[in-house]
């Protein structure tokens, strides 16, 4: 499913979030939004997902504006995991992902086979099988993340928006988390991830976005866009960017500031 | 004791599909079966003593006439009164603590009950002679209190600390100018104002039950439609509009149900306070799961005003206590146990 963005302007208040971005993203393709702190990805993010007023612009899915579906509507069509969701107390992994079934069920029918297999089937994609009997609180911050992906991924939508999915992964699981990421796009979804870590993006982006100040300064694959300037411009430091041996993906890694603490006189 | 459906049966056809929770089933029966028998308890023993032969045939009508006047015109529509009024109250708990996120609100903390009580004051101090139907004047203070409430907090419960402090701030205005009203009134109304205003069903019957209990059905058949979107409220307001839940409209129903189940639970006994806090909790740690359940609070409700209105009248007849006296403290207790009783305390 296409996702167009068109103008789009979020305001909180007097500030502006996202400030006239356009982008088109396809489907088959990783999308990563990257950028510093408070830059407006996740703000975008949450712009393209429907659940987020826009000041001016829209997006739309395919064919459809994405503020004109109703929430049932959209929540079959786009999944979006938020930065940190609150789990309430005793609720256990399974019941958790379960929820992410919600808009197919309807008054009638509640619990389906495709329900159960769903279920089931984003459970072990997102390695959580084992502790479906667990309460969700018991767990780690990356045990955590990967049962809230589950729950994104029983969602089943062609558009899958993750804000910092792994944010509390170890190597191993980021690698797998944005593995899975990657492998869901290349089977024909529209998949979304807002991350901070510039290397894991450039390596396993097919399209990096990077952003800043709320617009969009840099957009393509990770090796056309991700220069020592670009850089500079997105996070004020200077950088080294090597080529990873495998598949020449760049590496960024910050040069080192030679002037000891205290003498800086620039 | 998890929240897990595993070993729930599945129900399918080829309309349908369910699954049946069979722990908050076998909990229902079990506390209707309880609340059968305090009701039973009620008919039978107070300051006249009755076989359960006797309560039978006078329900039937066979037994004594005094018997049956004393059954079916005192004891039967004055334990239906207290019931209706429990179940109003533990289901208004239960959907403002959904509301604002917070165990700890209910409508005593919000000053609902407050302003139900303001009305009946006012119409007792001033206008002595409308006092005939007091229960629809309580349920307009309510209402007006809540109105307050709404106004002040403007958004609904996208602040749930908000809605609670406000709240809690309109609760003490209230009663402090009840309380004026109190210093300042004649002896025998505030006598009278001071009953109800600790909750009892002395003299309650058919004329308040009837129509309250109309609206408690109709509030708990209105929940039950919106007890899978509370279910997900309490992922917080994201993740359920993530998933398809109409946020706005569901807070707003929600709001609504509150306000009416509240204005019913005090119009019937008086503010009867802490049953609407106590019931949900008392529920959940029934069922060991930490779910807000819409008709397991009204039924704990119910059950709590039932038991209390009972005991209030036999434990040191021919004294009457006010039920809301008898639920308060022994509410507080089975809270108390339950809070600090080590079984279900999780795994």
């Amino acid at each position: 499913m296409n996702i167009s963005v068109r103008n789009l302007e979020i305001h909180y208040g007097a500030l502006r979030a996202v400030a006239d971005v356009s982008l088109e993203i396809a489907p088959g393709k990783l999308t990563i939004l990257v950028g510093p702190n408070g830059c407006g990805k996740s703000t975008l993010l949450r712009g393209i997902s429907g659940r987020q007023a826009l000041s001016r612009g829209e997006v739309r899915l395919e064919d459809t504006d994405v503020a004109a579906l109703s929430a049932r509507e959209r929540a079959r069509k786009v999944a979006l995991l938020p930065q940190s969701p609150v789990t309430p107390e005793g609720v256990s992994v399974r019941t958790l992902v379960e929820i992410g079934r919600h808009p197919h069920q309807g008054f009638f029918q509640r619990w389906t086979p495709r329900d159960e297999h769903a279920v089931a089937e984003a459970m072990r994609r997102a390695e959580v099988s084992e502790l479906a009997d667990r309460r969700v609180e018991t767990l780690s911050g990356g045990q955590r993340q990967r049962c809230w992906l589950a729950m994104a991924l029983a969602q089943e939508t062609p558009v899958l928006l993750l804000d910092e999915p792994t944010s509390m992964l170890d190597l191993g699981h980021q690698a797998e988390a944005l593995d899975l990421a990657r492998r869901l796009a290349l089977a024909g979804k529209t998949v979304v991830v807002v991350l901070h870590d510039l290397i894991a993006a450039a390596r396993y982006a097919d399209v990096l976005v990077a952003m800043r100040d709320g617009r969009v300064v840099a957009e393509g694959a990770p090796r056309d866009v991700v220069t020592s300037d670009l850089i500079r411009e997105l996070y004020d430091t200077d950088a080294v960017i090597l080529s990873a041996p495998d598949d020449g993906a760049p590496i960024v890694i910050s040069s080192k500031t030679p002037t000891p603490e205290g003498s800086d006189d620039d | 004791m998890s929240d897990s459906f595993v070993t729930d049966p599945v129900v399918r056809t080829r309309f349908c599909s369910f699954r049946l929770p069979r722990r908050a089933m076998e909990l229902n029966l079990a506390l209707m079966a309880v609340m059968g028998g305090v009701l039973l308890c009620s008919l039978a023993l107070g300051e006249t003593r009755l076989a359960p032969g006797e309560v039978w045939a006078a329900l039937t009508g066979a037994g004594e006439v005094g018997h049956g006047l004393l059954v079916n015109a005192i004891r039967l529509p004055r334990s239906c009164a207290a019931l209706t009024a429990g179940a109003a109250l533990g289901l208004a708990g239960a959907l403002l603590q959904t509301l604002t996120r917070n165990r700890l609100a209910s409508p005593e903390v919000l000053g609902v009950n407050d302003g139900g009580l303001m009305a009946v004051m006012i119409v007792v101090l001033f206008l002595p002679s409308a006092s005939s139907a007091l229960w629809m004047v309580s349920a307009g203070g309510a209402y007006l209190a809540f109105l307050l409430l709404m106004v002040f907090s403007r958004d609904i419960g996208a602040h749930g600390h908000r809605f609670l402090v406000i709240g809690i701030g309109l609760s003490q205005l209230l009663r402090a100018v009840n309380e004026l009203m109190l210093s300042a009134g004649q002896l025998q109304h505030v006598t009278a104002v001071y009953v109800w205003s600790v909750g009892s069903f002395v003299g309650r019957g058919y004329a308040e039950a009837l129509p309250v209990s109309a609206g408690v059905l109709f509030c708990l058949g209105w929940s039950w439609r919106l007890q899978r979107d509370i279910d997900l409220f309490s992922y917080g307001e994201a993740t359920a509009a993530g998933v398809g839940v109409r946020t706005t409209s569901v807070k707003i129903q929600t709001v609504l149900l509150a306000a009416v189940s509240a204005g019913l639970g005090i119009s019937v006994g008086g503010p009867l306070a802490f049953v609407a806090l106590a019931a949900p909790v008392a529920y959940a740690r029934l069922l060991g799961s930490p779910r807000l359940s819409l008709l397991g609070a009204a039924l704990c409700g119910g059950g709590m005003t039932l038991t209390g209105d009972w005991v209030g009248r036999i434990l040191l007849a021919p004294i009457e206590l006010p039920a809301g006296l008898v639920c308060r403290t022994l509410g507080g207790l089975f809270l108390l146990w339950l809070l600090v009783h080590p079984k279900g305390r999780g795994r």
